[in-house]
């Protein structure tokens, strides 16, 4: 949290499925030092597979990233090992398995910050339970007994305790109520705000634009729009399929009044 | 505490066969301890664990009888990790059935191996080990070795603790749960799994340079894939990944066949159904531990170490407390 936030440049990337399904087709984003971006699209658009490609973290042997290149602050990082990236400061709170059930709350933050010496992991405690202060009151508890929202707290947690310079997030809002979802928010505004970079993969198009500087939209593998919330909202078509018409006006009820019956409008409404 | 207790009075009271059965017990015990490591805690399922037994077992009888006691049971525990080093490899790709059959090899090629090595140098019977010296003790009564195994025991024990308290148990349940995951918060998956092999079959190797020292005879016919499956018996009826459990469950597979042809012997004596329970004992000691095995996957796959919580928990219910509140209390 307190180390500078990365610079993420992905350019032209394609992930392929057992070697035939192509699920992201040269998509490229940009996401500057201490900025926070988001993916939305709907079910089936390859924001997942995106996130996973700019993590290396793909179905072992099924999946893989057939062309393009992930930089991290200029570096050409793709390709590498799941567990070489983590170290070079990606984190990623994946959409399932997101806590290590069987361990509890306080071991799964000593895992993920396994790495720091004494000093670190109490400053880099401090500031995690800072920003969830609802973990530390289930610390001794397992994992496997936390609520959704908890998990997604400690999920959290846990992937800042590494101290990354970049925070990938998967669905933060999927399943959660309104309540849990709006304070999720205000933490990754808060931890946004510390330098970190983030990109977050959000279903909700009106959560998204609340949250990030920046949005990508995707459908079918492929880039379709990009820009502020500002910027697509002039785009009348765009704004009206994918994000619902009254982007950036109302908050997480946004999604409401597309009703011009396409899927997305519909999911939104569900996950408002 | 308790277990210093029931340690001592062991010593004490029991005959001198109940106390070699106790040492079969806790040799048993520091394998098991090993193999939980291995496959309670880091979820690799091996069935290699006898072929790890004969790895120790044949490398004491090679170093024993020139360097000593203590550097033999050190050769085999470093020779047994090299081995689960290298039977490591196939677990970075391989998982459930097929890391399976691929210890199943290592059960294979080193039974093999040692039978031809066997056969070729002549020792058709197998090898017998001397008098075992610790210093200047004389390990020459099975209540001396009790003392030493007990000890040896309780430092397994301890290690195996605190290995599962710090950095590599939490990782190797990290990885046991999901192991991309783990990779994705940055676990070495490869490191961590290969060190749950190097342990684990250091353990087994200690345990198998122990047995064969105390029981002064290695030969490649007791290393069977039988004894292979009794091992992973033990912690599933003990618990799996329960350091406690791995103890019970090495003690109720090895001391059961003894009670059962007690049993056999005192119940049957002279009667009909005598001789036909003699001949078959070695059949109905397996099944018995079979039927075990199963009873515990299908109703308590904690082991014996979660039955005091299932307790507990009924317990709770019927005195009308909230069941989840039990069952949190329960799973440790």
């Amino acid at each position: 949290m307190v180390t500078a936030g990365a610079g993420l440049q992905v350019r032209e990337l394609t992930v392929v499925y057992h070697h035939v399904a192509t699920g992201v087709n040269g998509v490229s984003l940009t996401v500057g030092p201490g900025e926070m971006a988001a993916i939305v699209g709907p079910n089936g658009a390859g924001k997942t597979s995106t996130l996973r490609g700019i993590a290396g973290f793909l179905p072992r042997e099924s999946g893989a990233v057939k062309s393009g290149e992930v930089r991290l602050d200029g570096r050409r990082v793709n390709g590498l090992p799941v567990a070489r990236m983590a170290r070079l400061g990606v984190a990623m709170v994946p959409e399932r398995d997101k806590v290590f059930t069987e361990l509890t709350v306080a071991e799964n933050l000593r895992l993920a910050g396994r790495r720091l010496s004494k000093g670190e992991f109490r400053t880099s405690m401090e500031q995690v339970l800072a920003v969830f202060p609802l973990v530390e009151q289930h610390l001794e508890r397992l994992a496997g007994y936390l609520s959704g929202g908890e998990r997604q707290m400690v999920a959290l947690a846990s992937a800042l305790m590494g101290r990354p310079r970049l925070l990938l997030v998967d669905e933060l809002s999927q399943g959660l109520s309104p309540g849990v979802v709006a304070s999720l928010a205000d933490s990754l505004r808060q931890i946004n705000a510390g330098g970190l970079t983030v990109l977050v993969v959000e279903q909700n198009p009106a959560l998204a634009a609340e949250l990030a500087e920046r949005l990508y939209i995707l459908d079918g593998g492929r880039l379709v729009a990009a820009g502020t919330a500002e910027e697509l909202r002039h785009q009348g078509e765009i704004a009206r399929t994918y994000l619902g018409v009254a982007i950036g006006g109302l908050g997480a009820n946004g999604g409401r009044h597309g009703d011009d019956g396409r899927p997305l409008s519909v999911q939104a409404e569900e996950s408002a | 505490m308790v277990l210093v207790v029931v340690a001592l009075a062991v010593l004490f009271r029991a005959s001198s066969y109940d106390i070699y059965v106790a040492n079969l017990a806790i040799l048993a015990a520091v394998a098991a301890l090993g193999l939980n490591l291995l496959t309670g805690y880091t979820g690799q399922v091996s069935v290699g664990n006898a072929a790890f037994l004969a790895i120790g077992a044949y490398t004491a009888v090679a170093v024993m009888a020139r360097a000593g006691f203590i550097l033999g049971v050190a050769a085999a525990a470093l020779a047994t990790a090299a081995a689960g080093f290298v039977v490591g490899f196939p677990s970075l790709r391989l998982r459930g059935l097929y890391l399976v059959l691929s210890t199943l090899a290592l059960q294979f090629i080193v039974a093999f191996a040692f039978e031809k090595y066997q056969t070729q140098s002549g020792a058709i019977a197998g090898y017998t080990l001397g008098a075992t010296a610790l210093g200047p003790m004389h390990l020459d009564s099975d209540r001396a070795w009790y003392v030493l195994l007990v000890v040896v025991l309780a430092m397994a024990t301890y290690v195996a603790w605190s290995l599962v308290r710090s950095k590599p148990g939490r990782a190797w349940i990290a990885i046991r749960e999901h192991d991309v995951e783990a990779a994705v918060i940055g676990v070495d998956v490869t490191r961590y799994k290969l060190l749950a092999f190097v342990i684990s079959s250091g353990f087994v190797g200690v345990a198998g340079a122990l047995a064969a020292a105390y029981t002064k005879h290695v030969s490649y016919e007791a290393y069977t894939l039988d004894l292979a499956v009794a091992y992973v018996a033990m912690i599933i009826i003990g618990g799996l990944a329960s350091i406690v459990g791995s103890i019970i469950g090495a003690a109720i597979v090895t001391v059961l066949p003894f009670l059962i042809t007690n049993a056999a012997n005192s119940w049957f004596a002279g009667a009909a159904a005598g001789s036909f329970v003699q001949r078959n004992l070695p059949f109905i000691n397996a099944s018995t531990y079979a039927l075990l095995v199963l009873v515990f996957l299908m109703f308590e796959p904690r082991g014996l170490v979660g039955l005091p919580a299932r307790v507990v928990s009924a317990a709770r219910r019927a005195r009308g407390a909230s069941p989840g509140s039990a069952a949190k209390q329960g799973v440790i």
